[in-house]
């Protein structure tokens, strides 16, 4: 069964589809992508995800995609065959420790889950450590897929879905005994040596190579890109310039920058003290020769049968290419319709390393 | 490709992260993930060597715990357990195992192989992880052992020491050897200074030394020894001097060929404390009680006596030589000893220490108002010159000690008790303090005790004194009902003189046995403890009627018990008088009234009945082919009858609003209908009279008020009609507009102007009196009522509206009437009769049952108008004939008929034949109590006489709509359902479509059968979620009518108290509405269903 597009506000539209796709006894659950404009609150929708026999999944994101079409509002239901479990953390730093948590959600682990489906609060202020416990408990061998949830006014709010409703500061992982074939790419090459970040805390960089950390990016960028940082310019620039972590023979982990302060620059994810990280160029056609790539990766490791696409791409790729963004979508796609979320935050793992949280990444899955 | 730079800082990384960790589990949790991570791996695993064996000692990830892949690869490493590093490049991942020196193996798995290089790099870098882990472990190993050696010597040490007994032992000399630190603290010795010395020469006091040594001697010599072995209690010596009880026992100890002595000591100072504290607070008690018994319903003539003992008591207790009281006098601004108890040897003082002036103790005065004692724990202390020479006052009284604690009740300041100490000083402790202050607080409870009773007294005098003077006659009477006192003024009224009453029973006062049995009546009320007034008919002693109101209640004794009664008797014979003849006037005025109400019912009756007939027949009469001249001779005609019509109306309204019947008929209306109707009603007036009518309505009016459309209707036509009425030419003219307005409602304010005749002052102010006409040559010639304006104020006035008017004589008139309207909805209007066309209620079967030819001819004839089949009946029996034999729709019934009445026809057919069929009362009793009562006897509907044509209509039309029309399947008119929400949801899949409709057909069936059963198991949880999951099917079928259905099955459920009868309702309508639906769905989509 194909996935259907609910408009926003129609909720009976969402329960006539959620029943409709229960008449496939294939179907095991669902994944809900809501775009956050007009979204179903956690009142509306709860009594319909409450009543509703399926495993559900998903939640709120900047914007989604269905049938290869950009939705800043709306909802995209896709129906998932694989069993499935479930499990919501709780992600505030109250919450204590997350690997216990994990422990007591998933019981003993087993090599039997071949795909975690991951939906976090992109806000959530445990979200790094969540991740880290998720692949400690499952390693490399499993596909995970997923990615931040919530919306570009950068407020925290209910984002996160599953049977109970809707969730602030929490994750959602589904356990999937059927395998994914991933592919993450981006598109952006590194236009220095890896530097060594010297001092970080949490979302902010504040030395590279033991100077301070906006110094050594301004020099660097304001050379390749022949303009200067103002006041009121740096997003606009640094949106061409992100940080690329470094890894041990593996794609670099882009990390977004999006604002400076003082000598700090603020990125959207962690990166940790002690990195190696490289400020990284791209313009239209290595992005979109990065989707090229994620898709083809994706198709190299998927079987015959597995003929659903799925995306999850991040919305800061979508202010970089604005327009021209359609060919991003159009590229992965290839005319066979595919769906998906714009997110913040893109969770992905090739199946070959360690997990990690991507920035201005692309991820194409087939299932 | 990795570079030099990464590298190096990367196993800086490795070897720094594990920097300060000294734990072996510190650095197992701290270096797993590290590798983890830093190295791209895809899994990590330490193996920790245990002999021959290798134990697994973290993995990472967790889901590979009991992974067969790594069982393999942990088999393989092992085989070349010699080596730093070995790699196994496998199917499922290059394996790369470093040995972590004698600790274990450290194996990273990969997906792609490690650069030769940098695995070979790592070799050192796994090796200084084995050896922090062997370290971390070796220490861990050490410690433990070094604190099992330090743990058995401190063993001992930790029992001698950490006893609570202090222990020493000596040996034959009486040499301390031991010491323990229980012992150092309890005697101020430490064991350095004690070992070596003779025990006597410290901690035994002097007095003792010599029977201790005596006592070790003879032991030495006889071996005979008092205390050994046996709990003794003795006096100790502390290094400070001070000596203290202690709980010795002593032992003997043989070690080779030496005696020993071992001492267990206690100091027992706490625990004697106590007892002696113990013993205080057992006598402390004892006097409590003693002295709060004595207070405890003491009589208040023995009060003195007991204060005197209770003083020689407490002085005793606390050891004083003299205790008094004194008491304060603020007026008088004195202070006087009133008891005293003085000790053996000690001279009374009291008599020299009356109404001593104040200024003479201001410091007692000073603490006292502060709620604190007074005390001088030594008298001699006091400085010489010290304030007011108080030391100079006290000393020669002999005084050494003195404390004075005060009396303060709530509200003041009564004196105070004191102690004196005159052969030795006292100081006293809290504890004495504190029952010093419980002293007094009892001295004062007797003090107020005997002050309330004073007052008592007192205010009994007092009220005694305001019976005995006022002209309420006060009567009080035993349980017996035999009289124990009366005061003069029930004397006066009773006539009986006091010795007539007192020992007699209260029967002499009563003159019929109703009387007593009432009287007797209210002691069973006086039993329950309650008091009521009533009013009794007596005779006074000279056998004169007489009135009295009585005051009755129950009578107390001092223990609470009931002891009689108390009654205040007043005498209301003129106010019965009064009452009398008013009740009297009353019934005359209310025989009046009735008259009138029944004369004007009669009169409206009477009226109406001919009425009718004339209005019918010109009514009839206008449908025939008449002259231009005939037709104005009918108009005329009609004209006059409508006007006696109107008068009727307006008398009968009139006489509602006295009988406080004129109601409202509050719905929604539009006003706009109400303005156009009044519109099409007077313009026509006015265009006779060649007047212009201009009619301005606000577009802001909302298109639904609430509230009677029909009074306002009649209110603005009284009004426009008079100003048509009294205008003789130009215009006039009705403005309405909106004057205020929030969300819920509008205030409409009506302008009616004229350019009429206006009206002078004098006449303005009585308008609106009944049967006001102004009366001079001018307006002499309108004809009217006069009551049009009264009636017009007062259904304003109901409305909660206002009216004002101003005129000017000759030039016009302008009124204004104000009405707040709440704002209705739009959708709850009434649609528009019909309008009466002829055929249009064709072959609506009607029995008319009226006796009056006439009347019924008439009526017959506007029916028969309608295209009615008229059945005719000329009473109730003879309708009740009729409808035995004819069927019938709808009945018009008359009520005033020989034989039987259209009331007790109604009876019958409601009990006998149906209570369906509609009933019509047509009536000329245009009363309010009269269409209830008709209403009540189930008529459905009235209309008075004369009808008005389209009314009839109107009525019989809404009350056989359902004859008229086609049989609706269910729900008003409502299809049974609608797709069209479901053919957009579908975008056109018909397959899609199909799909719903099957499941409909197949899951709600179910589902109502499990709301069936939950029903009957009262699962209102279950019952509610099955009605919610069926909503969005009932929903996306557009089953209109089960849409609210379903939602209240779904909230009543879920409700505090459910109430089964109500779902079972709603459960039923929703069974059978699906049921049809299903039905209908099986027609329409036979290829689904089918």
């Amino acid at each position: 069964m194909e996935a259907i597009f609910v408009p926003a506000g129609e909720l009976p539209q969402l329960e006539v589809a959620l029943i409709q796709l229960q008449q496939d006894p294939a179907t095991k659950g669902v994944l809900v992508l809501m775009a956050d404009a007009g979204h179903f609150t956690h009142e509306a929708i709860r009594p319909v995800v409450q009543a509703c026999p399926l495993k559900v999944i998903g939640g709120v994101f900047p914007e989604v995609i269905y049938q290869e079409q950009r939705k800043a509002a709306g909802t995209v239901i896709i129906p998932l065959q694989n069993d499935l479990s479930l499990a919501r953390i709780q992600l505030a730093d109250s919450q204590g420790d997350i690997a216990a948590q994990l422990a007591d959600a998933l019981g003993e682990v087993t090599s039997d889950t071949h795909a975690l489906l991951v939906f976090c609060d992109a806000l959530a202020p445990g979200k790094t450590r969540f991740i880290e416990e998720l692949f400690n408990h499952f390693g490399a061998h499993a596909a995970y897929l997923g990615g931040g949830a919530g919306s570009l006014r950068f407020q925290s709010f209910a984002c996160v879905l599953d049977n109970e409703g809707l969730h602030s500061n929490s994750a959602v992982v589904a356990l999937s005994n059927k395998r994914m074939a991933i592919g993450v790419a981006h598109g952006w090459h590194a236009l220095t040596e890896p530097m060594k970040v010297t001092k970080a805390d949490g979302n902010k960089v504040l030395g590279i190579n033991w100077r301070p950390a906006f110094e050594v990016y301004k020099q660097v960028v304001e050379q390749h890109a022949g303009r200067q940082f103002t006041d009121t310019n740096f997003f606009e620039i640094a949106k061409s310039y992100p940080l690329g972590i470094a890894r041990i023979d593996a794609e670099r982990i882009i990390r977004d920058p999006f604002m400076v302060e003082g000598e700090a620059i603020h990125i959207v994810d962690v990166i940790h003290e002690g990195e190696f990280v490289s400020i990284m160029h791209g313009d239209m056609d290595s992005l979109l020769s990065g989707a090229q790539k994620a898709a083809d990766l994706s198709a190299e490791k998927a079987d015959p049968r597995q003929t659903n696409r799925f995306c999850i791409d991040c919305i800061s790729r979508v202010l970089y290419m604005q327009d021209e963004f359609q060919r991003e979508i159009d590229i992965i796609g290839a005319g066979q319709g595919i769906n998906g979320a714009l997110s913040i935050g893109e969770i992905a793992n090739d199946g070959e390393g360690y997990l990690e949280i991507y920035n201005k990444t692309i991820v194409v899955a087939r299932w | 490709m990795v570079t030099n730079t990464i590298k190096s800082e990367l196993f800086f990384e490795l070897v720094y992260a594990l920097s300060g960790l000294s734990g072996e589990d510190d650095i197992l949790a701290k270096s797993l993930p590290m590798y983890l991570r830093k190295l791209n791996c895809f899994a990590a695993c330490i193996v920790k060597a245990e002999g021959e064996a290798y134990t697994k000692k973290a993995i990472l990830p967790k889901v590979f715990q009991n992974n067969d892949v790594w069982k393999d690869v942990l088999a393989q490493a092992t085989q070349q357990s010699e080596s730093d590093f070995q790699e196994l490049h496998r199917q499922d991942g290059s394996y790369y195992i470093y040995r972590l020196g004698d600790y274990g193996l450290l194996i990273l798995g990969r997906k792609k192989p490690l650069e030769a290089e940098l695995a070979h790099e790592l070799v050192p870098i796994a090796g200084f992880l084995g050896r922090s882990l062997k370290q971390a472990l070796d220490h861990e190993l050490r410690k433990a052992a070094e604190a099992q050696t330090r743990d058995r010597e401190a063993l001992n040490d930790l029992i001698m020491n950490s006893a609570f007994d202090g222990i020493a032992i000596v040996d034959g000399d009486g040499t301390v050897q031991y010491w323990n630190s229980a012992a150092e603290s309890i005697f101020g010795w430490t064991a350095a200074e004690m070992q070596g010395t003779k025990m006597s020469e410290s901690i035994i006091p002097h007095g003792m030394r010599q029977a201790h040594d005596n006592g070790m001697e003879r032991f030495r010599k006889t071996g005979e020894a008092k205390v050994l072995n046996r709990l003794l209690e003795l006096p100790a010596l502390h290094r400070s001097g001070r000596e203290f009880p202690i709980e010795l026992s002593i032992i003997t100890l043989n070690q080779g060929d030496k005696d020993f002595y071992c001492g267990f000591m206690k100091d027992i100072s706490h625990r004697k404390e106590k007892d002696e504290i113990i013993r205080q607070q057992l006598e402390l008690q004892d006097l409590l009680i003693k002295i709060s018994s004595t207070y405890i319903n003491i009589d208040l003539d023995k009060v003195e006596n007991a204060i005197q003992d209770s003083l020689e008591d407490m002085g005793r207790f606390v050891g004083a030589d003299r205790a008094y009281i004194f008491e304060y006098d603020f007026k008088e601004l004195t202070v006087s000893n009133t008891f005293e108890w003085c000790g053996e040897g000690v001279t009374a003082e009291i008599d020299n220490l009356q109404h001593l002036p104040i200024e003479y103790i201001p410091q007692w005065v000073e603490q006292h108002r502060k709620g604190e004692p007074f005390y001088i724990p030594d008298i001699s202390q006091l400085p010489e010159d010290g304030p007011e020479g108080l030391r100079a006052i006290l000393e020669p009284q002999g005084i050494q000690s003195l404390i004075a604690i005060p009396m303060r009740s709530t509200r003041e300041l009564i004196g105070f008790v004191g102690f004196d100490s005159v052969k030795s000083k006292h100081e006293y402790t809290d504890k004495e303090r504190k029952l010093l202050f419980l002293f007094a607080q009892l001295l004062i409870n007797v003090f107020e005790r005997k002050h309330k009773e004073k007052l008592l007294a007192t205010q009994e005098e007092k009220y005694r004194n305001i019976i005995a003077n006022m002209n309420l006659g006060l009567l009080e009477v035993g349980r017996d009902e035999k009289i124990i006192f009366a005061n003069q003024s029930f004397c006066d009224i009773s006539g009986y003189a006091i010795e007539e009453l007192v020992g007699y029973h209260t029967s002499i006062l009563l003159s019929t046995t109703e009387d007593i049995a009432l009287v007797n009546s209210k002691d069973a009320l006086r039993d329950k403890g309650l008091s009521d007034n009533y009013e009794l008919a007596v005779r006074n002693k000279a056998g004169e009627p007489r009135w009295w109101f009585i005051s009755g209640a129950p009578n107390y004794n001092d223990k609470g018990e009931r002891v009689g009664s108390i009654g205040i008797h007043l005498d209301i014979t003129r106010q019965k008088e009064l009452e009398q003849e008013l009740a009297v006037a009353l019934s005359k005025a209310e025989d009046a009234s009735k008259a009138k109400e029944a004369f004007l019912a009669n009169m409206s009756h009477e009226i109406r009945t001919p009425l009718n007939a004339i209005i019918g027949m010109i009514r009839e009469l206008g449908r025939e082919d008449l002259t231009p001249k005939q037709q104005l001779y009918l108009s005329h005609s009609e004209t006059a009858a409508r006007h006696l019509l109107n008068i009727l109306n307006n008398v009968l309204d009139i006489s509602k609003i006295e009988a406080g019947e004129f109601d409202l008929d509050i719905r929604e209306f539009s006003l706009s209908s109400v303005i156009s109707n009044v519109k099409s009603i007077l313009m026509s007036k006015a265009a006779e009279k060649g007047l212009r009518m201009n009619v301005l309505v606000s577009p802001d009016i909302a298109p639904c008020h609430i509230g009677d459309g029909t009074r306002i209707r009649q209110i603005l036509i009284n009004l426009i009609g008079n100003a048509i009425k009294f205008t003789e030419a130009g215009k006039v003219s009705l403005i309405v507009e909106v004057d205020h307005e929030d969300a819920h409602q509008q205030t409409i304010k009506f302008i009616i102007q004229d350019t009429g005749v206006g009206m002078s002052e004098v006449f303005m102010d009585k308008l609106f009196s009944k049967f006001s006409q102004e009366e001079d040559k001018t307006t002499r010639r309108f004809e009217g009522t006069g009551l049009g304006m009264a009636i017009t104020q007062e259904m304003i006035q109901l409305m909660d509206g206002q009216i004002a008017v101003s005129s000017l004589k000759n030039q016009g008139t302008t009124i204004a009437v104000s009405l707040q309207l709440p704002i209705g909805d739009p959708a709850k209007l009434y649609s528009a009769p019909e309008t009466p066309k002829a055929g249009s209620l064709r072959g609506v079967r009607v029995l008319l049952v009226e006796d009056n030819d006439m009347n019924r001819y008439i009526a017959t004839q506007s029916l028969r108008h309608f295209d009615c089949e008229v059945t005719e009946a000329i009473n109730g029996q003879d309708a009740i004939d009729k409808l035995a034999r004819h069927p019938i729709d709808i009945v018009l019934m008359d009520i005033q008929m020989p034989v039987m009445d259209g009331v007790e026809a109604t009876r019958h057919i409601r009990q006998h034949i149906s209570r369906t069929l509609p009933i019509i009362a047509l009536t000329a009793n245009a009363f309010k109590k009269d269409i209830d009562h008709y209403l009540a006897v189930g008529m459905n509907d009235y209309v008075t006489k004369p009808f008005e044509e389209n009314l009839l209509f109107t009525t019989i039309a809404n009350h056989t709509a359902s004859q008229r029309t086609q049989a609706i399947p269910v729900g008003e008119g409502q299809p049974l359902y609608d797709l069209s929400k479901l053919r957009e949801i579908s975008r056109g899949d018909t397959l899609f479509l199909h799909k719903m409709i099957s499941i409909f057909a197949e899951q709600t069936p179910i589902a109502i059968s499990d709301m069936k059963a939950a029903l009957a198991a009262g699962q209102w949880d279950s019952m509610s979620k099955l009605a919610h999951r069926i909503k969005p099917s009932i929903d996306n079928m557009g089953i209109l009518s089960l849409q609210s259905v379903v939602r209240d099955i779904e909230s009543k459920a879920k409700s505090d108290q459910p109430d089964a009868m109500v779902l079972a309702a709603l459960l039923a309508k929703t069974e059978t509405v699906i049921a049809n639906v299903l039905e209908l769905l099986r027609m329409d989509f036979p290829e689904v269903l089918g």
